[in-house]
């Protein structure tokens, strides 16, 4: 299962940090350097597993943790509306 | 590998920017949704924007009020699509400079123009902008603001500026921080908190990607440039504290 990011927002980079502002509920919403890592992915369009071993590479933490972490990051993005599936 | 660190993706920042005011209408074309206008509707107003051939067009009940509602959406409109934003501030200008005072409702705005009023009337080149809502402009680099056609509680008691209306470099940002005990009055605000807080109070009733997108880029940039404060009140009254100010 793949997932990106859904065609109706506005985002920005500031720094390390994206902001990102949804007109269909007028929410703004930040990440933080983790989540903006993950963000940049997302754009072109990732699997929970690539997602995973990018954010290994930069930060080399325990794998299973890491796994959980990514996993329930794409489910916060899921019910808020910003990223949905693909292929 | 170590194994005991710990790192977290998350939405650090959950923020309501806007009361969504306007209603979206959909054309289908060739089956796929496209926008095409935005409504406003209210009691006394009918306000529609066609996004595709940039008309808009309004049924407003006669009086001032109404008239003025719709301007401030019409406004807003035409000045996101020039890369502008219209902001609940008060404005000033000193030495030909402008200066913003961010907050919304009730935060002070038409106190602190009262203020500047009675300390600063005679000061070379002052001009009030808005105590209410003031335009911010990206152009060239620069950030510009000029004085407003909206204005709050002082609206009968402002002197408008004769002639074409001047554009002024923007300065400084002060965010109405409400009072408080610290004998620090002004402390500098960081670029990112400086988009938030500027988008938190930003006069806008459209949900439209297309001006999502320009408004977060003015955003930035305005952001970028223009250094910005925290401004605890009571404002002091001496000069010394208007050369903090500067």
């Amino acid at each position: 299962m793949k997932y990106k990011i859904k065609p109706n927002l506005a985002f920005r980079k500031i720094s390390d940090e994206y902001y990102i502002v949804d007109s269909r509920n007028s929410m703004l919403h930040k990440l933080n350097s983790v989540g903006s890592l993950i963000w940049e992915v997302l754009k072109k369009g990732a699997t929970v597993k690539e997602i995973v071993e990018l954010v290994y590479k930069e930060y080399e933490v325990e794998i299973e943790t890491l796994t959980k972490d990514v996993e329930e990051f794409i489910t916060e993005l899921k019910n808020k509306s910003l990223i949905e599936e693909y292929e | 590998m170590n194994g005991s660190k710990t790192i977290s993706a998350k939405i650090v920042v959950n923020l309501k920017l806007y009361e969504k005011s306007c209603k979206d209408k959909y054309l289908f074309e060739n089956g796929q949704k496209s926008k095409e206008y935005t409504e406003f509707i209210r009691e006394d107003i009918y306000f529609k924007y066609n996004f595709v051939k940039n008309f808009a067009e309004a049924k407003i009940n006669k009086n001032v009020y109404s008239i003025d509602s719709v301007l401030r959406i019409l406004y807003s409109i035409l000045l996101a699509k020039n890369s502008g934003i219209l902001f609940h501030a008060a404005g000033i200008t000193i030495d030909n400079y402008g200066y913003l005072f961010v907050g919304p409702t009730g935060s002070g705005k038409s106190t602190t123009i009262k203020w500047f009023r009675k300390n600063f009337k005679n000061y070379k080149s002052y001009i009030e902008l808005s105590d209410e809502l003031v335009p911010v402009k990206v152009k060239g680099g620069k950030i510009y603001t000029w004085q407003s056609l909206f204005w709050g509680e002082l609206k009968n008691k402002t002197v408008f500026q004769q002639g074409d209306i001047s554009m002024f470099t923007l300065k400084k940002i002060y965010f109405l921080s409400g009072f408080n005990e610290k004998t620090q009055l002004v402390t500098p605000v960081g670029i990112k908190e400086t988009v938030e807080l500027l988008l938190k109070n930003l006069f806008w009733v459209v949900n439209s990607q297309m001006f999502a997108n320009d408004i977060l880029k003015t955003v930035t940039n305005i952001a970028m440039t223009v250094p910005a404060f925290k401004l605890y009140p009571p404002l002091h009254n001496d000069y010394n504290f208007v050369e903090i100010l500067k």
